[in-house]
């Protein structure tokens, strides 16, 4: 068999997804959030193409759950961006998942993008993945942390430097 | 027969792939439409149920996600643990129930039962393999029985990788085992070399140790199986009705069997391998396993045979043993004797008057090159070497020079400087 995970059948695990998003209104709407049935059909086809784009299978639900739980209380979450801004972080965790090398778990990853999303990136998913989270996962791809604080380690870290100016 | 034919549902057990047996019966199934779509939806969600289990026991339930390699991984174990369970049902009608109404898991954690029974069969085997190994000359042969399949045994990982292979398993076998994946070849590669082994038993290891030198001088480092060249040999001598202990074939020996074949056609060479082998498995003794397991080479071996007819090439399929050889790798092999006992020979060898009674005495006692120098440096003055070389003969010389320059680091006889007097005057005598 060429690709056994085709075994499995795409239509059970997008409606257990969908279920669980409909599980989540039930919290989140003490803060004002909602997602419509619509929003819940995209949010399942963002999780599909996410994982596909990252070459990686979720079951269950999904992480989106634990997102919510966790980004529900945020200031900066609205209504009106609602959706999109869960896209978004959709995307982000499973990107930096891969990215980390499998070296975070769910809940580690969650609690680092909803601090960093807080403190520092005041509510903008875009900061948070091309700074906090970028420069975090090289942190933890290299082997090193305080990654950027290197630059007075150079005759420690030359190689090391040389392979970061490489790459940019 | 309506029973047989209603029991197997249209599904021969031999068509389904050994390796892949859950999704092959799972094809089988589907296309016969034995289930219904609903019920291969429950299944379906049963088994992704399971994955998902799985996946977060891989995760420690750190991560609801993994890559699609290590998922991809992960669901072959799962689908070779349920095959192997499913495999030991004895018919398709209860496989088949099983699908219907068992959980996934179940059939999974039975499929796990199954596994470590087999695994622990197959590690008690290579044990008892390596307890009684007699050890063919061969670095194949070693590797795999003593690291290979110990790497195997110590590295599988029965719930996440039971159809991998971890270890290097080099030596073939006669036979090669097709379609099996994990646990379920290691048991059955390991089945067959115990086979191979006792077949290999009913012949004196010098033998098989002559036969392997004369088909290659560096035969211990090749890839080759043993009991393929004796048992290609073993028919060769069946063929001259000569007793098969030796499993040499000579020159003129193989210019008899040249004459023996020609001219049969492929049937007829069908018919004389299939009753060489016949009479070999009688003349042996071998038991009804080991028979079976020598036919299942008779096809192969009945093609190779009649190509090499066709074209002239016997000797590309029979294994001409060198007869000089045979006295050389005697004394090669022989263990060299206790200290006490080779003490005992210089002084009874001191003790005699006559060159003659020196050498006759070497010829009885003496199985080992190294005691063969000693014996040549105790017992022996300078002004009797050349004539002592005479009554020795030149096979012996011609080892004894074949002994000293390997010792020197197996350089040529230009570039040779002796190191004693009996080096010198036995270079000078080969040369003469």
């Amino acid at each position: 068999m060429d690709n056994p995970i085709m075994f499995l059948p795409a239509i059970l695990m997008k409606q257990q997804s969908a279920a669980v998003l409909r599980e989540c209104n039930d919290y989140t709407v003490r803060y004002g959030l909602e997602l419509s049935e619509q929003e819940i059909g995209r949010l399942v086809e963002n999780r599909k193409e996410a994982l596909e784009l990252t070459g990686r299978i979720e079951f269950g639900g999904g992480v989106i759950q634990k997102i919510i739980m966790e980004f529900a209380d945020s200031g900066y979450m609205n209504q009106s961006d609602y959706a999109d801004n869960l896209m978004e972080l959709q995307e982000c965790f499973y990107h930096f998942k891969s990215d980390a090398i499998e070296a975070l778990t769910d809940d580690e990853l969650i609690k680092l993008m909803k601090f960093y999303f807080e403190e520092i990136c005041h509510g903008s998913v875009e900061l948070l993945k091309s700074t906090m989270l970028e420069n975090h996962c090289r942190d933890i791809r290299y082997g090193t942390k305080e990654y950027q604080k290197l630059n007075g380690y150079e005759d420690d870290y030359t190689d090391f430097l040389d392979w970061d100016e490489k790459e940019n | 027969m309506n029973s047989i034919t209603t029991s197997n549902l249209g599904i021969e057990e031999s068509s389904l792939n050994r390796g892949t047996y859950f999704q092959s019966l799972l094809g089988e199934v589907a296309g016969k439409q034995l289930l219904s779509a609903e019920q291969i939806e429950k299944l379906q969600y049963s088994l992704l149920e399971l994955m998902a289990k799985e996946v977060e026991r891989y995760t420690n339930g750190e991560s609801s996600s993994v890559p699609i390699e290590k998922a991809q991984d992960l669901l072959q174990s799962i689908t070779y643990l349920i095959g192997a369970y499913l495999k030991t049902v004895p018919d398709m009608q209860t496989k088949l129930e099983l699908l219907k109404k068992e959980p996934m898991s179940v059939l999974f954690y039975s499929g796990l039962d199954v596994v470590a029974r087999i695994k622990k069969e197959a590690q008690e085997r290579m044990q008892l393999l390596q307890k009684s190994d007699r050890g063919p000359d061969n670095i194949a042969y070693h590797d795999t029985l003593f690291q290979g399949l110990p790497e195997f045994f110590h590295d599988y990982n029965m719930e996440y990788g039971a159809h991998e292979l971890p270890g290097c398993i080099d030596y073939p076998l006669l036979y090669p085992l097709e379609d099996y994946q994990g646990v379920e070849l290691i048991a059955y590669y390991l089945q067959r070399l115990t086979i191979e082994n006792n077949i290999l038993r009913c012949y004196p290891m010098s033998s098989i140790n002559r036969l392997l030198h004369s088909f290659d001088k560096d035969a211990d480092q090749l890839l080759i199986n043993i009991l393929e060249l004796v048992l290609i040999n073993s028919l060769g001598c069946v063929l001259l009705s000569k007793p098969t202990e030796g499993i040499s074939i000579s020159i003129s020996e193989m210019q008899e069997l040249q004459v023996k074949l020609s001219g049969k056609d492929k049937e007829s060479v069908r018919g004389i391998l299939k009753d060489a082998i016949l009479i070999l498995s009688e003349e042996n003794a071998l038991e009804e396993e080991s028979r079976s397991y020598l036919m299942t080479a008779w096809s192969e071996l009945t093609e190779r045979l009649w190509n090499n007819i066709a074209n002239g090439t016997l000797e590309h399929f029979f294994i001409l043993t060198d007869q000089k050889e045979e006295v050389l790798e005697e004394l090669y092999e022989g263990i060299p004797m206790e200290d006490e006992k080779l003490r005992d020979l210089i002084a009874r060898m001191n003790s005699l008057n006559t060159l003659e009674e020196k050498v006759s005495l070497i010829r009885e006692e003496v199985r080992s090159i190294i005691d063969l120098i000693l014996l040549i440096e105790e017992c022996f003055y300078p002004e009797e070497y050349s004539n002592f070389f005479y009554l020795l003969g030149e096979e012996e010389c011609n080892l004894l020079k074949k002994w000293i320059l390997y010792e020197a680091g197996s350089i040529s006889i230009e570039d040779y400087e002796p190191n004693g007097e009996w080096q010198r005057q036995l270079i000078g005598y080969t040369n003469e």
